[in-house]
């Protein structure tokens, strides 16, 4: 099933920005265009995609079992690093997004996120947020003063 | 020469001399290894304060943070997996393999010793043969630039331990994403669909740090580190015998350093490049193609060396010619222009004295990168043991702020949490990471210069085809990809023959 969406996603994303290169302008005087490097690699990745798409298929057919999906089977998922991943990647996400506002200091702003994410590492482990607090604390006025004083970096 | 080269090399040896040699090294290491900066961004930032300096002082600290830069960028791409700069793409791949082997300090020592060979064999190069080597390179047009970034291309393929079709579609993928944004020949703009925050296309820090250090940090999350990797700290004896091993590939360190140094004498053609091509031909050209991407030594030796050759390379076009080989050199130039000299051909006989002094301060960079580096390893080791609940938030603000800082945009954050997912879309689909960032890399060259190629013919494509070096390096590129076909061919054919024998 893995191979059948990865050629089929693949597959649709090429087709549509193949069809997005008609709305780029082509003047006359380029003997080559704009349009002709993102075709030249779009043609390719479709044909690849279709190809990956057809042996899924086909083994899908073939083997007819849950399984047959492309994975490995000894790879199961467990959901508790699962959860912990999509958690750090939402904060991450937050932390950009409360970066780019500039409502709040950077300070503030990544001494919050260093919590948070830790806190979604730990968990359940509570004996180790002192650690985390100490290093929420100290980093964030350390970073800021360097990257802003000696790098000229244009923080919140 | 050699009393000029003798003149120099006294300077060079006064405490004030090592003194800057130093600081610029441990600069450029501390700033490399942080993902994002790189020692061209500092190099850029304390140039205004070199017009106090001495001439040649300068020279030294901005080389120091040059060298000390480039090779510092090894240590998160080894340890964290995350490259410090787009010339460490290629040592992330099998220097982290290692890392989670629990052989970080064998990684770091091999790539440390094989930066330092690399270095000192294209510092021969330029001593002894800038001036002719550069007036080759100089004659290079934009088709030959492009037969060598297709050669990059076809190389992708085989980059990675994946399957070819999908290390071909990412590569191919990387290309296409490096078309976004506003066409300058053309005037016009590609895949921006009225997003004015694409107009300027992506800029590859982002790209190559969203993608590998959010897929890396999801995947330490999921799986994290083994205690054998995260125990093993290594002492003095055992970091001299590994410095030692690297011996083994008298071959691969030799290539890629000539390799590194060639791509680097090129302008315009990045450490980064010579990391590439270095690593994948060590790869072709291996008999253990299998261990590429799972931790191959031979991979980290053939990147770490090929990328500070460059340097050296860079430096030639610079010294003997005046052009500069790279984005670095461009400062190392104003910084020479700062204090009213003329860098050029006439460098070598108005100021021999600087002359020699930077291919000597070339030199002592890489010596002081090297001791700085070894002496360091095993307290660089030590950043893996630190508790991930600390150390992966902390190496996300990282990343953010470093990727903030190349271009003071906040916005880039965003670009590179975008592309992390695209990493993370890719990890599921089992499509290698490195294809698509040397496609990236690779493709806006590629485009640039066989548009410009065509351009001065009129968009005729025959009398592109009559120049030797493009045709011949075509020619490698075409047997190169359908040599798998005649291999199969060919062994066919011997089974055939063994078999009507036995018969």
């Amino acid at each position: 099933m893995q191979n059948v969406l990865t050629g089929g996603i693949t597959l649709a994303l090429a087709v549509f920005f193949y069809a997005a290169t008609y709305l780029i302008n082509d003047p006359d005087f380029d003997p080559l265009g704009p349009r002709f490097l993102p075709r030249l690699m779009l043609v390719p990745i479709a044909v690849m995609a279709s190809w990956i798409m057809f042996q899924g298929i086909r083994e899908l057919r073939a083997q007819n079992s849950p399984r047959d999906d492309g994975s490995d089977p000894a790879r199961t998922v467990s959901w508790n690093p699962t959860l912990r991943a999509i958690a750090t990647v939402v904060l991450l996400a937050l932390y950009i997004g409360g970066l780019n506002t500039r409502a709040v200091p950077f300070e503030y702003l990544t001494g919050v996120y260093l919590v948070g994410a830790g806190l979604v590492l730990v968990a359940p482990d509570w004996r180790r947020i002192p650690w985390l607090l100490g290093l929420a604390i100290l980093a964030p006025p350390i970073l800021a003063y360097v990257f802003r004083r000696f790098l000229f970096v244009n923080l919140p | 020469m050699s009393a000029q080269l003798w003149e120099a090399f006294q300077y060079l040896v006064l405490p004030s001399s090592l003194g800057w040699c130093f600081l610029g090294v441990i600069l450029g290491v501390t700033v490399g290894a942080i993902p994002g900066l790189g020692g061209g961004l500092l190099m850029a930032l304390l140039l205004p304060m070199t017009f106090t300096m001495e001439n040649l002082d300068a020279q030294i600290l901005l080389i120091g943070i040059y060298v000390g830069g480039v090779s510092g960028s090894m240590i998160s791409a080894i340890l964290l997996g995350v490259p410090g700069a787009p010339s460490a793409v290629m040592t992330t791949i099998d220097g982290h393999a290692m890392c989670r082997k629990g052989l970080a300090g064998r990684a770091l020592a091999l790539g440390i010793t094989g930066s330092f060979i690399g270095g000192s064999i294209s510092g021969v190069i330029l001593l002894f043969l800038a001036v002719p080597l550069a007036s080759i390179a100089i004659r290079f047009q934009s088709f030959d630039y492009f037969a060598f970034v297709v050669m990059g291309l076809v190389l992708i393929a085989f980059t990675g331990e994946q399957a070819p079709l999908r290390g071909l579609i990412a590569g191919l993928f990387g290309v296409f994403v490096s078309t976004v944004g506003f066409d300058n020949v053309a005037a016009s703009s590609r895949f921006t669909f009225g997003i004015p925050a694409l107009a300027n296309g992506f800029d590859i820090l982002p790209v190559l740090i969203g993608a590998f250090a959010i897929r890396q940090i999801l995947e330490d999350i999921q799986s994290p580190p083994s205690h054998q990797s995260v125990g093993v700290r290594p002492k003095l004896t055992d970091i001299m015998r590994d410095i030692g091993s690297i011996f083994r590939y008298p071959v691969n360190l030799v290539r890629s350093s000539i390799l590194g140094t060639w791509i680097g004498i090129l302008p315009g053609i990045g450490a980064n490049i010579g990391a590439i091509m270095s690593y994948t031909v060590a790869q072709l050209t291996s008999r253990n193609k299998e261990q590429f991407g799972k931790g191959a030594e031979e991979g980290v030796v053939a990147a770490e060396t090929g990328n500070n050759a460059t340097i050296g390379g860079a430096l030639v076009p610079m010294l003997a010619m005046g052009i500069p080989g790279s984005g670095q050199d461009v400062l190392l130039m104003a910084a020479l222009i700062l204090h009213a000299v003329e860098p050029g051909p006439l460098l070598v006989i108005d100021h021999p004295e600087i002359f020699y002094g930077i291919i000597g301060a070339y030199f002592f960079a890489n010596i002081a990168m090297l001791i700085i580096m070894i002496l360091a390893i095993s307290w660089l080791t030590r950043i893996i043991s630190v508790p991930l609940f600390l150390l992966l938030p902390l190496v996300l603000v990282f990343c953010v702020i470093g990727v903030v800082a190349a271009n003071n945009r906040l916005e880039d954050a965003w670009v590179m949490l975008g592309f992390g997912f695209i990493g993370i879309l890719m990890s599921w689909a089992r499509m290698p990471l490195a294809p698509f960032v040397i496609g990236f890399i690779l493709g806006p060259m590629a485009e640039e210069r066989l548009r410009s190629a065509l351009m001065s013919t009129d968009g005729a494509i025959m009398p592109l085809l009559q120049r030797p070096i493009a045709t011949t390096v075509l020619a490698i590129c075409l047997l190169v990809a359908l040599w798998p076909l005649i291999w199969r061919a060919v062994t066919a054919l011997g089974w055939r023959r063994s078999k009507h024998v036995d018969v």
